[in-house]
């Protein structure tokens, strides 16, 4: 679904952000696409919807050149941005100028959608809060029902039960045909949503696996006391005792911790990509 | 298959977002303009000697000239003011119209919606002042276009001059997002100063002392020697280099300033 092939891209001449960075990503998977600031998520989001142009090579989605921003791709893919731009109109009226654009808009989703995240349909757009405001972008993203959905930083304004609710939103909007990209550093909001992960640093992919992959491989737990004897891939010191990630020989089962998983992949990027190849 | 640059009927879609989005601003610009030009009309009324009793339009036609270039400016400066913040920019650049239509709605509202509406308010205006005049003044009204638009240069050719000016103005919004107006009003100036102290240059190699004066010179027309009123003389361009000429700056400049604009924001990029 989405194809970036050797795509290189910098700001700046002599500074790449990316070089040579290859990417496939298919439809009917959430993925989480991590990085430490500065490492260049929402630039790769910005060349997935076109809004950014590569220096050499090619970023397609669903076969679409992105950089051309035709109409068949706009209408099938969605951002929701960090910072959000809404214009001084009613939802109704912002609903009844931009749903139009969207052939597979949903207006009966939408409602439930905001329903869910408790924002009356005759609000006021620049009366919502920063947080509401993400929410109604996140619902009318989801409601549009493009193939393609990238978010930055979703998470950023939500209070405690609207990220739940967000949770719940984007599992039950997945389907076989739909791809959802999203860039967080709130890894832990989205512990549990997220099947696949993208770990972007040093101007390239560095990981990129499905969760249940992860979980097959390495194995996460909290123990009292470290082990000399047990190979340990990234150690987290904290009041419960040490988070350590280790290789998983015993076929253990256990729940991802996205946080570490990133601390492990960064710090100890040799061993993990011995265990995963 | 869809059709990626051009669909009638989401270029209706376009506008009618940009018309909702935006309708406050409108109606405000509308307000101002109707205000303004009922304004004056009642200052010219007011200050109208009791005695004339024969009212030409063609005093009053500058001052329609002057604000219709005016509005034209300004609004074509403010065509791409969406691309002055990130937020907006993004929101500009995904919404799923063509580029073309963004261009095309964008070129519909400054300049067609503008003049449109520029002329109600002016009409307005001009029948207020008609009204005033006539019943408390006992004046006539003497329609005397021509002493404006004489057939060298009648209103057909004020109206392409206003094109041209809407689209260096369009074209230059493609540069600048925040205080558009006087940047590009600056940027326009010195482009003409510029063509003229190159021009300068030139004469000045090629004529030297002969030149009338050292600055005596209209680029792409005439220029001026002669020292004394007995020599003075002006080499024009021949009748065929001037049509030439002026079928550029009429029919190939505007265009080819539109499709620069065209281009400059189908290659804009976010940062």
């Amino acid at each position: 679904m989405i194809n970036i092939q050797s795509l290189k891209f910098s700001y700046k001449a002599g500074r790449p952000l990316f070089e040579n960075l290859h990417l496939q990503l298919l439809p009917g998977h959430i993925y989480g696409l991590l990085g430490k600031n500065g490492a260049g998520k929402s630039t790769l989001l910005k060349q997935i919807t076109g809004l950014l142009f590569p220096d050499a090579g090619k970023v397609e989605v669903f076969g679409e050149v992105a950089a051309q921003r035709n109409p068949s791709f706009l209408q099938d893919i969605f951002l929701v941005p960090e910072e959000l731009y809404l214009p001084k109109v009613k939802i109704n009226q912002y609903l009844a100028t931009r749903a139009c654009f969207y052939p597979k808009f949903d207006h009966q989703a939408f409602e439930s959608y905001l329903r869910e995240f408790e924002i009356p349909l005759n609000q006021y757009l620049p009366e919502m809060s920063y947080g509401q405001k993400k929410k109604f972008v996140i619902s009318f993203a989801l409601a549009a029902n493009t193939r393609v959905v990238v978010m930055d930083e979703p998470t950023n304004g939500l209070d405690i039960p609207s990220k739940s609710t967000f949770r719940k939103l984007i599992a039950g909007s997945l389907t076989e045909e739909k791809c959802i990209i999203i860039s967080t550093h709130q890894v832990r909001d989205l512990d549990n949503l997220i099947d696949s992960i993208v770990i972007i640093d040093n101007h390239r992919i560095i990981f990129r696996e499905a969760v249940e992959t992860v979980t097959d491989k390495l194995s996460f737990k909290v123990v009292p006391q470290l082990n000399p004897a047990e190979t340990v891939l990234y150690a987290d010191s904290n009041l419960r005792g040490h988070a350590i990630v280790t290789p998983n020989k015993h076929q253990e089962h256990s729940k991802i911790d996205m946080e570490l998983l990133f601390n492990a992949v960064l710090s100890n990027r040799q061993s993990i990509q011995e265990i995963f190849n | 298959m869809q059709n990626n640059f051009f669909s009638i009927n989401r270029m209706g879609m376009y506008l009618r977002k940009e018309i909702s989005d935006n309708y406050k601003t409108y109606l405000l610009s509308i307000a101002l303009m109707l205000a303004l030009g009922v304004g004056i009309a009642l200052f010219a009324f007011a200050n109208l000697n009791q005695w004339e009793k024969e009212i030409k339009v063609s005093h009053i036609l500058p001052v329609y000239i002057i604000f219709f270039t005016l509005f034209i400016g300004l609004d074509a400066s403010r065509s791409f003011n969406a691309l002055a913040k990130t937020e907006r920019r993004m929101d500009f650049f995904l919404l799923p119209a063509s580029k073309f239509e963004k261009v095309l709605g964008q070129y519909l509202i400054t300049f067609i919606f503008v003049s449109v509406i520029f002329h109600c308010c002016a009409w307005v205006s001009f029948q207020t002042y008609q009204s005033l005049v006539v019943t408390y003044k006992q004046a006539v009204m003497i329609y005397d276009w021509d002493q404006v638009f004489p057939p060298k240069f009648t209103y057909g050719n004020y109206l392409q001059l206003m094109l041209g000016l809407h689209a260096a103005f369009f074209f230059g919004a493609t540069f600048f997002y925040r205080f558009s107006f006087p940047k590009i009003f600056f940027c326009f100036l010195i482009f003409l100063f510029g063509i003229w102290f190159i021009n300068i240059a030139i004469t000045n190699a090629l004529f030297g002392k002969a030149l009338h004066d050292w600055y005596t010179n209209l680029p792409y027309f005439a220029i001026f020697t002669g020292n004394d009123r007995m020599h003075n003389f002006a080499y024009v361009v021949p009748e065929w280099l001037g049509r030439t000429n002026l079928f550029i700056a009429q029919f190939l400049l505007i265009p080819a300033l539109w499709v620069l604009s065209y281009f400059r924001i189908s290659d804009k990029e976010i940062q």
